[in-house]
């Protein structure tokens, strides 16, 4: 008598609910191609199981990010049709002249105003850098700190959900094994009840042959 | 020839038959206990004396030997073992003891002494090697027989014999005496026991024979009975000197020493130390220990001297003997010799001094004929023994050595080579079992160490370690000399190291190696125990060597030299002549010869050249004295004689130094040439003062110096050849020198100086204040007067330089006073040289500024200065106050002040309407560069090109500063990453970290809820599960019960149908018996 026929058994009374012990139940090990059989019973379960059209009534409808802001918009898209970020146009930080040889002065006064707002970039970054040198350690420092504090916090609860799932698991088990040992012994019962009721059952049948002999000796002898 | 024969024990047999046979030649005394054998004495020709050997003591005998003038004594007494073994003692061994005793004391010439003893009589240990298996047999049957103590006294007696040399002995010793009638011959000398029987009549002729041969005195001799004719055989023993106990030689020890005893001797020191002499004699055959001890403090102790003595040594030797006569082992000590050197140095001083003696009394005899030396008569005769042979040099070793000699030397050899005694082998045991330990120790180290367990040393115990430290220990304070060197040598014992380590520094495997190359190298050559001799003797020696150098450090005494003779006084007078006689000729220099001639020749090293080494002083020989001295009074006679005192010689001083607890002694001086006697006082305290004739220490009849200049003014010896017309001059010399002195003293001058300060008159009048002012207050008052300058010389700055304001870095003065006229061109005109006199001196203030107060560009060097004059103080503010009115009086209110004018014109600026146009701001951007003059112009001045070039020229100016700007920036960052580097990767783990960490999370997450579902599934499912197979089981034992119940029924009905079908058969049975009991009826009815 294995599990699975308890399962049938169980499923055809109560449709949904399965009754597998997993702790207790170890017909995997005595028969291997159950595995392969439970695999496949899963593996046709969850083809059974991909998305329908109609979803749940209680997901929310999908957003649209940044409606109201074109550039992102197009960002959003490039990045959904995965196209690689252009190239930054570096050619102004080289300070070009006018592209015409002699030039005009109003080229020549573009040229300069972008000499000046990159002389101006480059104190900013000068500054930047300035203010990173001063201060830029110290905020790292804080950065990872914080990042350790997260990690730290983040292990900790890990650990503790680790432990309550292993705490489970050890509820189930110990709660399996006792089932499971009533289990056991009611089917050795029910193994010793079945072939004492067959030998019964044999006997009976035999004893009332014997009965149906004497019966006809004594009408024989009755008969004498 | 033997006349007077003295016979103890003289009423035995033998002694009756010799006194017999003495008769007519000898006087003969016979000895006897007891006046009862008189007659048979008398009988027998002789003299018999009553005494008894148990009762009278030797010096009786000793009188009685002298009274009678007994040439020989024969002792033949004997207890005859009557009285059991106590009289045997008694007489046969204390007898004969005290007979020795007696012969020894006797004064004059001691008796010769013939002793008849028994035949066999020896150590019974110890058997002749003479003897045959025979002889063997029988002596022990004899020494074991009822004569075992007679034999054993005896023997006793003859050993006590045997060490005596004061008199000559003979022993003779009979074999069984018989009383047959003599025969006149007999075996005589080294015999053996067997056919031992000799008539006691050819005994005493022996013993007569052997009154008249001192030759064999020292020898044992057997006699029993033989062929050979008595006087024959015992000359041939005496001549063989046959001895008896040939095996048991017995030696009389003591005689000369050999080199090769002496070479044991030190060998054997260096072994057993200077303690063992039992243990060391017992290696020379021929030496006591007491010899043994002597020979090595008499002679071979290296520190004994045995060079000649010093005069020092004399003088000490005879002081002392003269303080303690004859103590020569007191006296050895502090002389430094040993008590026979001194004994015999004494001797030869006493010796010296009568031969001296004589000489002077002209007792010597005429001529050669001088009588023996003292020396002479001292020397040993030969024949003569040595008296005390430790004493004398070592006799050298013959080439061809006695048997026995080389016997001791092997023997010897062996003994001392033999360094492994039982306690050597055990140490070397234990020094193997040390380093075993110690290896095993390291190894353990190494192994816990190779594990990773450091074993640390373990720190010694606390407290102290007495045999390193010594308690309470005090350094002695160091002394000036350096006595590193001494310290570091080694002079204690070797305590604590082996003798092999001592006597080879080698360990033993080197030294096993070593023997096994040795002993190749003989198989190989020479053979025999010579490598093995020098190697003995090379250790030995070099120990002692050590040993010797030990004890000389430890005993060196403190170097003393003689004082100089040359003293520095004296050195110095001799430089002092010398620079005497130079300056005197210096001053007469000039003159003429004669003057010259007067002088002394002052030159001494010139005389020295030539001068002959004085002669010293006479020496008196105070030894010598001395030793006659003491001569005299050892040969004087008792004072009781009343004779006159012993004749002394005085020494030349009065005496001879030798008064006093120590003997004085002078150092003989060695005069010097070059000085002149100028401080005898100081140069010898002790000696006598001047006018001594015997002064020592000076060359006497000097040349006297003629001190005629009075160098040496102090010099005021009575010289020899001073005439009182020189003693005179000296004086007056004297008092010239003085009057010269004092009148050569400067005169005196009165005149002083006195200086007073200078005066100061004026200063007084201000500083006479009542208190000089505090240093605080002058010192905040002058910060006061310096800040107030400051502030002055500040607000003398232009205002652009006060406020900060942008100036020119270079000012080009006269391009700036050309532009200022050509921009004001048509102003100038009216108000002519007002407006020049402004813009000249705007532009000399910019120039001014440009330098005092440069600005980063300038090109002026440092230190230029400005031509520009400041203003006075109080033009400027006129300046200032004038503008303030023209201001004031331009808006309508020439009363106001500063701040009310300056807030009308803020209110009047607010109501003016700002053109944007005019701001500089506006025109600054109107502005172009110009790349000719750098300078930025109005547009209107340059030409299209002009313009682009000098917009151009600013591009490529910004382009210099953007690379420049660029490369440092670039810089910053790189240092920046190197910087931050660390905390971005940093950062960067840790955020990779964190979203592993979170996936991990909802993953677990999920699994918890999961195995909660489930869990809630199955405490539902599970107990389903259980109630259904309770049912069914439930059911399966109802059936069963049923089907039971079933087998039960059918069980009971099959039982009554059984007992239904037995009756039924059981009835058809009866039925069936019934016919047959019928049918047999039938058939028995039939039948």
């Amino acid at each position: 008598m294995s599990a699975m026929e308890v399962d049938t058994s169980s499923a055809s009374s109560s449709s949904l609910i399965f009754d597998s012990l997993p702790y207790y139940d170890n017909d995997y090990e005595q028969d291997p191609s159950l595995k392969d059989r439970a695999e496949k019973l899963i593996a046709k379960e969850l083809g059974k199981a991909q998305p329908q059209g109609d979803l749940h009534p209680r997901v929310p409808p999908p957003t649209t990010l940044f409606s109201g802001n074109p550039v992102l918009e197009t960002e959003m898209k490039r990045i959904e049709a995965q196209q690689p970020f252009p190239p930054l146009d570096t050619l102004r930080y080289q300070l070009p002249g006018p592209t015409s040889s002699p030039g005009t002065q109003e080229e020549w006064t573009t040229a300069l105003n972008n000499a000046k707002a990159q002389l101006e970039h480059q104190r900013l970054r000068q500054t930047n850098i300035a203010l990173l040198q001063n201060y830029g350690p110290n905020a790292w420092r804080i950065h990872n700190y914080l990042l350790e504090a997260t990690s730290k916090n983040l292990d900790k609860s890990l650990e503790e959900l680790k432990e309550l799932t292993v705490e489970v698991n050890r509820d189930r088990k110990n709660f399996q094994t006792r089932i499971g040992n009533q289990l056991t012994s009611l089917e050795t019962r029910w193994t010793e009840l079945i072939s004492s009721v067959l030998q019964i059952e044999m006997a009976n049948v035999a004893l009332e042959g014997e009965m149906e002999r004497l019966s006809k000796k004594e009408a024989d002898l009755a008969a004498m | 020839m033997a006349s007077i024969v003295s016979i103890v024990g003289g009423h035995g047999k033998i002694a009756l038959r010799l006194a017999a046979l003495l008769h007519p030649t000898h006087k003969v005394f016979s000895i006897i206990r007891t006046a009862d054998h008189k007659a048979d004495i008398t009988a027998a020709n002789a003299t018999p004396v009553i005494m008894s050997l148990e009762d009278h003591s030797a010096s009786k005998f000793t009188e009685f030997f002298e009274a009678t003038k007994t040439d020989v004594v024969v002792f033949s007494a004997g207890a005859g073992g009557k009285g059991g073994p106590d009289r045997t003692k008694k007489v046969d061994f204390e007898g004969a003891v005290k007979i020795f005793d007696a012969i020894e004391g006797v004064k004059d010439a001691k008796p010769r002494l013939i002793l008849v003893s028994a035949i066999d009589s020896r150590d019974v240990n110890i058997v002749p090697e003479h003897y045959t298996p025979e002889d063997i047999e029988a002596a022990k049957k004899a020494h074991e027989g009822a004569l075992k103590n007679y034999y054993h006294w005896k023997y006793q007696a003859d050993k006590d014999l045997v060490k005596r040399t004061a008199f000559p002995w003979t022993i003779l010793m009979p074999g069984g005496l018989l009383d047959d009638a003599g025969k006149g011959t007999a075996n005589i000398g080294r015999t053996g026991l067997t056919h031992h029987t000799v008539t006691r009549d050819d005994v005493a002729a022996t013993l007569a024979l052997l009154l008249d041969r001192p030759g064999a005195a020292g020898l044992a001799l057997n006699i029993i009975g033989g062929t050979t004719p008595l006087k024959e055989s015992l000359d041939a023993a005496i001549k063989e000197r046959a001895n008896a106990w040939s095996m048991v030689r017995i030696i009389i020890k003591g005689g000369v020493w050999k080199n090769t005893e002496d070479e044991v001797l030190k060998a054997a020191i260096a072994k057993y130390g200077k303690n063992q002499w039992a243990r060391i004699s017992s290696l020379l055959v021929r030496k006591t220990p007491k010899q043994c001890k002597a020979r090595w403090y008499e002679w071979l102790d290296p520190s004994i001297k045995k060079t000649e003595w010093s005069k020092t040594e004399d003088e000490k030797l005879l002081h002392l003997a003269k303080l303690m006569p004859t103590q020569w082992r007191t006296i050895a000590p502090i002389v430094g010799r040993t008590a026979t050197q001194c004994l015999e140095r004494y001797q030869k001083l006493l010796d010296e001094a009568e031969q001296k003696e004589s000489e002077e009394l002209g007792l010597a005899g005429p001529g050669d004929e001088a009588g023996p030396s003292a020396d002479d008569v001292r020397r040993l005769r030969p024949g003569e023994i040595d008296p005390d042979p430790e004493t004398k040099p070592a006799r050298p070793d013959p080439i061809d050595m006695d048997e026995d000699e080389k016997e001791m030397l092997s023997e010897a050899r062996a003994r001392l080579a033999n360094t492994q005694g039982k306690k050597a082998k055990r140490k070397a045991r234990e020094r193997q079992l040390e380093e075993a330990r110690r290896l095993a120790v390291l190894q353990k180290k190494r192994e816990l160490k190779a594990a990773g367990i450091i074993m640390r040393h373990k720190t010694k115990k606390k407290g102290m370690d007495y045999n390193a430290d010594i308690p309470f220990e005090k350094k002695p304070a160091p002394g000036f000399y350096d006595t590193a060197d001494e310290q570091a040598r080694q002079t204690t014992a070797p305590v604590g190291q082996s003798l092999r380590r001592l006597e080879n520094k080698r360990k033993p495997e080197e030294e096993d190696a070593e023997r096994k190359k040795r002993q190749r190298r003989n198989a190989d050559g020479k053979g025999g125990e010579a490598p093995h001799q020098t190697k003995f003797v090379a250790a030995r020696d070099a120990q002692i060597q050590k040993l010797k150098e030990a004890e000389s450090i430890g005993r060196r005494r403190k170097l003393v030299l003689p004082s100089a003779q040359v003293g520095e006084t004296e050195l110095e007078d001799i430089v002092k002549i010398g620079q005497a006689g130079e300056n005197a000729k210096a001053l007469v220099a000039g003159g003429s010869e004669a003057a010259g001639r007067l002088l002394s020749d002052y030159e001494g090293l010139e005389r020295a050249k030539m001068a002959r080494t004085p002669r010293t002083a006479p020496q008196q020989d105070n030894i010598m004295t001395e030793a006659r001295n003491l001569r005299n009074m050892t040969i004087q006679q008792t004072p009781l004689l009343g004779d006159e005192n012993t004749p002394m010689h005085p020494g030349l001083g009065g005496g001879t130094g030798f008064e006093s607890a120590t003997p004085v002694h002078n150092v003989a001086f060695t005069p010097n040439p070059l000085a002149t006697p100028l401080h005898p006082s100081s140069d010898a305290i002790s000696a006598t003062p001047r006018g001594d004739p015997s002064m020592i220490g000076a060359t006497p009849l000097r040349t006297p110096l003629r001190d005629n200049l009075s160098i040496n003014p102090e010099d005021q010896i009575s010289v020899v050849g001073d005439t009182p017309r020189e003693q005179r001059m000296r004086v007056n010399s004297t008092k010239r020198a003085l009057q010269a002195g004092f009148s050569a003293l400067p005169k005196p001058e009165n005149n002083f100086e006195l200086l007073v300060p200078e005066d100061e008159g004026e200063d007084e009048s201000d500083e006479r204040q009542l208190s000089v002012e505090d240093a605080a207050e002058r010192d905040a008052k002058l910060q006061r007067l310096r800040e107030e300058q400051e502030r002055r010389e500040v607000a003398r700055r232009s205002q652009a330089v006060q406020r900060g304001l942008p100036r020119p870095a270079n000012v080009d003065l006269d391009g700036l006073l050309r532009k200022l006229k050509l921009s004001d061109a048509e102003a100038i005109a009216e108000a002519d040289s007002a407006a020049h006199l402004i813009h000249t001196e705007l532009a000399q203030l910019l120039e001014h500024d440009a330098i005092a107060h440069p600005i980063p560009g300038t090109l002026l060097p440092g230190g230029t200065r400005s031509s520009y004059s400041i203003p006075e103080d109080d033009t400027i503010a006129a300046a200032k106050a004038a503008v303030q009115a023209e201001i004031a009086s331009a808006l309508g209110y020439p009363t106001a002040n500063e701040v009310q004018l300056q807030e009308g014109l803020a209110t009047l600026a607010q109501q003016e309407e700002i053109i944007e146009s005019h701001s500089w701001s506006a025109i600054r951007q109107q502005l172009l560069f110009d790349a000719k003059t750098s300078t930025w112009v109005d547009p209107e001045e340059l030409s299209e090109e002009e313009r682009i070039a000098g917009l151009s020229v600013l591009l490529n100016r910004s382009r210099d500063t953007m690379a420049s700007e660029a490369q440092k920036t670039g810089k910053l960052e790189k240092k920046l990453g190197v910087v931050l580097g660390g905390y971005q990767a940093r950062s960067r783990a840790l955020t990779k970290k964190i979203s592993d960490t979170f996936e991990e999370l909802q993953r677990t997450k999920l699994e918890y809820e999961s195995f909660s579902i489930l869990r809630t599934n199955e405490s539902a499912t599970g107990p389903r599960r259980v109630s259904a197979l309770q049912e069914e089981v439930g059911g399966l034992e109802r059936r069963e019960q049923a089907l039971q119940r079933r087998y039960a029924e059918l069980d009971s009905e099959r039982r009554e149908l059984e007992s239904r079908i037995s009756g039924l058969e059981d009835k058809v049975m009866a039925e069936a018996e019934a016919l047959n009991e019928a049918a047999l009826a039938e058939m028995e009815n039939e039948a």
